[in-house]
């Protein structure tokens, strides 16, 4: 709400001459002029003058006049009583302290409901959390589960895999890690050495281009295996020797993958594994063995020095 | 040329009041256009006082106190006037303040709480009292407007007149007359004569324009003068044989 007095145009402007006639709405200036709302000073005098002289002006101005006055002194002014001060003032207290006490309730009613929300909103979490951890386990169980077939279609990704036991190995012979337990130039001693720990027949190529500097028996997963090192120059080819049909038949233990074993089948008795960066490991098979042979060399190398023999 | 003519730049309300009153009275316009006050938006104020502290509410209630109550005498009298009952007036009163309160967060501190506190009353007064009320006759001012030709043939003496007519007059006669006018009327009257304020407080309080409130006290006295020479004559003064000829 604002102050702004409406419409101040209602004011008596300034230098406006009275009309000849005496209408109702110049005869309003006898009010105005009785209660001193006539601020033009010229328009002030132009009223007096009427009222002294014109008969019309006169009479409305002396009834006027005297009209106002008797309602003054007859219709009294009431002083309020302090009571009723008192009363107002009391009942805004009571509204207050209602307003108060309604705030309260609000108050414990909304902190109510925002805990039932909230306890609602965690239960319908917990809910939620639940159902989610279900999912991602059934996800979970299920990829496990591909993953098993993967690997079982693939074993090289396996740990127990022929080929990868054969290059962790590698790697390790490469760092020193192993050592060869019987260390020989004679590959038959070595293989006399080593089917004692064995439970098969240990091949080991005699071959022109290559020395072997020994060998050491161990068992993996179940099974026994032997391993040798042949070296040409600086170079080493380990070979990781096991039972071919122990492999073959194997689904836990040592292992091969579906394709190797198809080629090996198929008559297949040397290829060559899936690239790696760090080495090259070929497959070859001769009587009742199944070796993974690994080098940092390319594998017709391998196989040219494997196959060369004395 | 028309003194009055700023009259025409009255808002179309204002207007409305303007061409009415060239015939019979106006009926009261004021029940009410303004729904500021009205039970509906009660609760919305309400709510508006839940949502205050407590330190918040203690300085409305100072702010109420420092603002609003110095005005309760001129309500008071206001109130008195319209009802003419002291109970009755006591109760506007207390109303009036206690709604007041309730909106007070509406009203625009540093502009005229006396003039919002007014319209309150008003509106209080109209919704509730004047529906309760007998309607006052109404005057026809057609039948007044001509008040002052069977009198002019001559001079009217003030001490003749004041002796003869307003002298005789008892206070209850004129009382009834005043509450023989019309609230519009009947308001700039009491604000103005009995009330003393000026006729720009009194456009403020009531939202229409000085020329306005100027045309409406005029016709009200007008009305007034009418109905105390009708009580002067039922006492049994000739009047007309005292003043035309």
């Amino acid at each position: 709400m604002s102050e702004s007095t409406p419409n101040k145009t209602g004011n008596i402007p300034k230098n406006k001459p009275l009309s000849e006639e005496n209408t109702e709405s110049n005869y309003e200036l006898i009010s105005a002029y009785i209660d001193n709302e006539i601020y033009d000073t010229d328009l002030n005098s132009k009223i007096k003058n009427l009222i002294v002289n014109d008969l019309n002006y006169h009479n409305r101005y002396i009834f006027e006049k005297l009209t106002k006055e008797c309602l003054q002194s007859r219709i009294k002014t009431i002083e309020t009583p302090v009571y009723l001060y008192k009363s107002i003032g009391q009942k805004i207290d009571e509204s207050l302290r209602k307003i108060k006490k309604e705030s309260s309730v609000i108050s414990d009613q909304i902190t109510s409901e925002i805990y039932t929300k909230q306890l609602h909103s965690e239960k319908s979490n917990l809910k939620r959390y639940l159902i989610y951890g279900g999912y991602t386990l059934i996800v979970l169980i299920a990829l496990s589960f591909v993953l098993n077939n993967f690997l079982k279609t693939n074993p090289e990704f396996r740990e127990n895999d022929l080929v990868s036991v054969s290059r962790n190995i590698f790697d390790k012979v490469e760092k020193g890690q192993i050592t060869p337990t019987f260390k020989t130039n004679s590959t038959k001693e070595l293989e006399d050495s080593m089917n004692k720990y064995v439970d098969f027949k240990v091949f080991i190529p005699n071959v022109k281009d290559a020395e072997i500097i020994g060998g050491v028996c161990n068992e993996l997963y179940g099974v026994k295996l032997a391993h040798f090192i042949h070296k040409k120059g600086n170079l080493i080819i380990y070979t990781l020797q096991a039972d071919k049909n122990q492999v073959m038949d194997s689904k836990e233990n040592i292992i091969i993958c579906q394709e190797f074993k198809e080629n090996i089948i198929n008559g297949k008795n040397w290829f060559v594994c899936i690239k790696d960066d760090k080495n090259t490991a070929v497959i070859w098979v001769k009587d009742n063995v199944i070796c993974s042979s690994v080098a940092h060399m390319d594998n017709e190398d391998i196989s040219a020095i494997l196959t060369n023999f004395k | 040329m028309n003194l009055t003519s700023d009259k025409i730049s009255n808002t179309s309300k204002m207007n409305k009041v303007d061409k009415k009153s060239s015939g019979n009275e106006i009926i009261d316009e004021d029940i009410i256009e303004d729904n500021e006050f009205d039970d509906e938006s009660e609760e919305e104020a309400v709510e508006d006082l839940t949502n205050f502290s407590d330190a918040e509410l203690e300085k409305r209630r100072n702010d109420f106190e420092s603002e609003a109550m110095p005005h309760m005498n001129l309500l008071h009298n206001y109130a008195y006037k319209m009802t003419f009952n002291r109970l009755d007036a006591d109760d506007l009163l207390q109303e009036t303040f206690l709604r007041a309160f309730r909106f007070f967060h509406k009203f625009e501190k540093g502009t005229n709480c006396k003039a919002w506190l007014f319209r309150i009353m008003k509106n209080l007064f109209i919704n509730k009292y004047r529906k309760n009320q007998k309607e006052p006759g109404k005057v026809d001012y057609g039948e007044i407007e001509n008040f002052f030709d069977n009198i002019r043939s001559e001079k009217i003496d003030s001490s003749d007149l004041q002796q003869k007519v307003f002298s005789n007059l008892l206070d209850d006669d004129v009382t009834l007359a005043l509450n023989s006018l019309q609230d519009d009327f009947k308001t700039v009257v009491i604000l103005c004569d009995l009330e003393g304020l000026s006729y720009e407080e009194i456009a403020d309080f009531v939202q229409c324009p000085i020329g306005t409130v100027r045309s409406r006290l005029h016709r009200g006295r007008k009305m007034l003068q009418e109905k105390l020479y009708d009580y002067a004559k039922q006492r049994g003064y000739d009047v007309e044989s005292n003043l035309i000829k």
